[in-house]
Parts: structure tokens; sequence; C-alpha cells
């Protein structure tokens, strides 16, 4: 068996602290960026308070946040990473959401069939009509 | 709401959603999507116990759903990444999205009044294939339930991905880019995510199409809510 060179263990040392220290600073990065969007909505949802209109301050922040992205006015990078770390564990967010219809059951009660009915059928036909007007479009874009 | 409250909340949510991703990892099933077992295994547990936990824990959970208004700007991301397909295809991007979202919210529409469904079930219906963040917020705007319409969500979900491409092959819709759309524009993430696993076309086409559909759909909910005011 051949032995490793003296030198490589200090090497994979220095190089397995420098790789703490980056992902150290990845972690503070990440970390700032989530502030950044935590503020963007939390000032969004000042000025919806303030306005009055009837709009969900995080669809507004949805919407800043993309034009400051196409303007340039916030580099991709700025905000990049939060905003990955954020959508990964988007759908654990969505429990408690979840978990509250039980508040909701006596709205259920006797309509559950008819909703299912509802949801299935549309469902389907959006699926067929966007489709078939998709297909239609893109052969139109072809020829 | 007491910082107990909190910690217990969010550990149990934490816990719940690990265990449920442990699950599908062992089974690899679509339909064991972790946030639709860790809904159902909650709310049987939470039904088994008095009311005040319910009350408690939903207390408690008010910043994991604080978060969610951040999640949905960082949504912005994924759009913005795809936007090149926006740009080389806006018009077949427009329209099939305009017509997608425009049939199901009339078959919901009209259907619904047919089987005597009430306005807030319509309502939760017609937000069901809005991504989850943004139809949470447009639900209190519209004066739906959270509840109802995460599930109309769940279902609008599940139902395209399983069902769509089929549906999609017997329509004869062979396009990569039309079938990303389509399940893009009904099915949001999770329809997205079967795009993506048909085409790389398709999934961009997913992107731009449930990030445009969230936004259509919610212009015409808050523009219908502030004429029913």
């Amino acid at each position: 068996m051949r032995s490793s060179p003296p030198w490589t263990g200090c090497l994979a040392r220095r190089s397995s602290s420098s790789g703490r220290k980056h992902r150290g600073h990845a972690l503070i990065r990440t970390a700032l960026q989530l502030v950044l969007l935590g503020a963007l909505f939390a000032l969004c949802r000042w000025a919806v308070e303030r306005s009055g209109v009837p709009v969900p301050a995080g669809l507004v922040a949805l919407v800043l946040l993309t034009a400051l992205l196409l303007t340039r006015a916030v580099p991709e990078r700025a905000v990049g990473g939060g905003a990955d770390a954020l959508l990964r564990i988007l759908p654990a967010l969505f429990v408690p959401s979840g978990i509250a219809v039980l508040r909701e059951l006596p709205m259920l009660r006797g309509h559950l069939l008819s909703l299912v009915v509802v949801l299935v059928a549309s469902v389907m036909l959006g699926l067929l009509v966007a489709g078939v007007v998709g297909q239609a479009a893109a052969n139109r874009e072809r020829q | 709401m007491t910082a107990l409250e909190v910690l217990a909340a969010t550990a149990f949510t934490a816990a719940l959603y690990w265990a449920c991703i442990l699950l599908q990892r062992r089974f690899r099933l679509a339909l064991l999507h972790p946030v639709l077992v860790a809904v159902l295994v909650g709310g049987t547990l939470f039904a088994l116990l008095p009311p005040r936990w319910l009350d408690a824990y939903l207390e408690g959970s008010a910043p994991i759903t604080w978060l969610l208004g951040p999640a949905t700007a960082a949504l912005a991301l994924p759009f913005f990444r795809r936007r090149a397909f926006l740009a080389a295809h806006p018009w077949t991007a427009l329209l099939t999205v305009v017509a997608g979202c425009a049939s199901t919210v009339a078959v919901v529409w009209g259907l619904g009044a047919l089987l005597g469904l009430s306005p807030a079930l319509r309502w939760a219906a017609t937000l069901k294939s809005v991504t989850l963040p943004v139809a949470l917020g447009l639900a209190e705007v519209v004066r739906t339930q959270p509840g109802v319409t995460t599930l109309c969500v769940f279902a609008s979900g599940l139902l395209g991905s399983a069902v769509g491409p089929a549906l999609l092959s017997w329509a004869r819709v062979h396009s990569p880019m039309a079938r990303g759309l389509a399940l893009g524009t009904l099915s949001h993430v999770l329809g997205t995510a079967r795009a993506l696993e048909e085409d790389p076309l398709s999934g961009a086409a997913g992107v731009v199409a449930l990030t445009l559909s969230a936004l259509l759909l919610a212009a015409a909910a808050i523009c219908l809510s502030l004429l029913i005011d």
C-alpha cells in the first residue's frame, strides 16, 4: 500500500480550514440576504397597511423585487443565495396553514363532493385548453 | 403568543415535515407529498387533542406564516433566471396562461354555481392554480379560508402533475413549451417539477407560467374583490 506524502495531511488540513471559512462566509451572506428579503417584505407590508389597498404584501414584494432585478438596481447575487435558501424550506411553511383546515371543517360539510367535482373538472379542462392553445401558438411560432 | 408556543410550534412543524420527507424518500410516491402527509398527520393529531392545543399551535406558528411573505418575494428569482424564455416566446406564454386561467376560472364559477358551492368555496377553488404563498395572501384579500385554499392548491398541483402529462399527450399536445406552460399555469410548482422531468424547456416554461398565472389571477381576484365590495 502506498503511503501519502507527509505534506498532504497539512494541505488537507489547510484546505479544510479554508473550506470552513468559506462556508462560514457563505452562511453569513445567506443570513444577510434573508434579512434583506424580510426587510423588503416588511416595507411592502407597511406600505400596503398605510395605503389601505387590498393587495397581499408578499405579492407587492414579488413584483417590486422582479422590477429591481430586471432594471439591475439589485444584482442577482445580492439576494440569490437567501432566496434559494428560503425557497428550499418553503414547503414546510405551508404546514400550519394546511392544519388550519380543521377550523374550517363546518364550511366543507355537505359541499365536499361538489368541491372535488369542481376541482377535478376545472383542472382537467384548464390543462386541455392551455395545452391546445399553447400547441397552436407554438406551431405558429415555428412557421 | 408566548415564546414557548413559538418554540413548540416551530419544533413540531420542523419535526413533522422532516419525518414526512423521510417517508417520501422511503416510498418514492408522488401522492406522499411531504406537505400533504404533514397536514393530514398533523390535522388528525390536533383533531384528537383538545381544541386549545390547535389554538396554541396556530398562535405559535405565526412567525412561520410570516415567513411566507419574504418567500413570496423570493419567487422573483426563479422567474428572473428564466426571463430569456419569456423574452423569446412572449405571446405564446401570455396566450397560453390567459387561456388556461380564464377556462379554469369559468368552470369553477359556472359549475360551482350549478352545484351550489358558496362564494367562499368558489374563491378557494379559483385560487387553486396560484402558487401557495401567493394564494394564501390572496385568500385574505378575497376573504376565503386559508386551510381550504391550501387543500385546493394541493389538489390542483397533485392532480395536474399526476394526470396532466397523459391528458396533454391524449390531446396531442407534444410541444415541450406548450406542455410546460399548461402544467405551470394549472399546477404551479408541482406541475413545473413534473414538466422539468420531461424537458428543460418545459421546466423553464413552467416557471414562467406559474409566475404569470399567479400575477394574472391575483390582478383578477383583487379587481373583483374591489368591485364586489
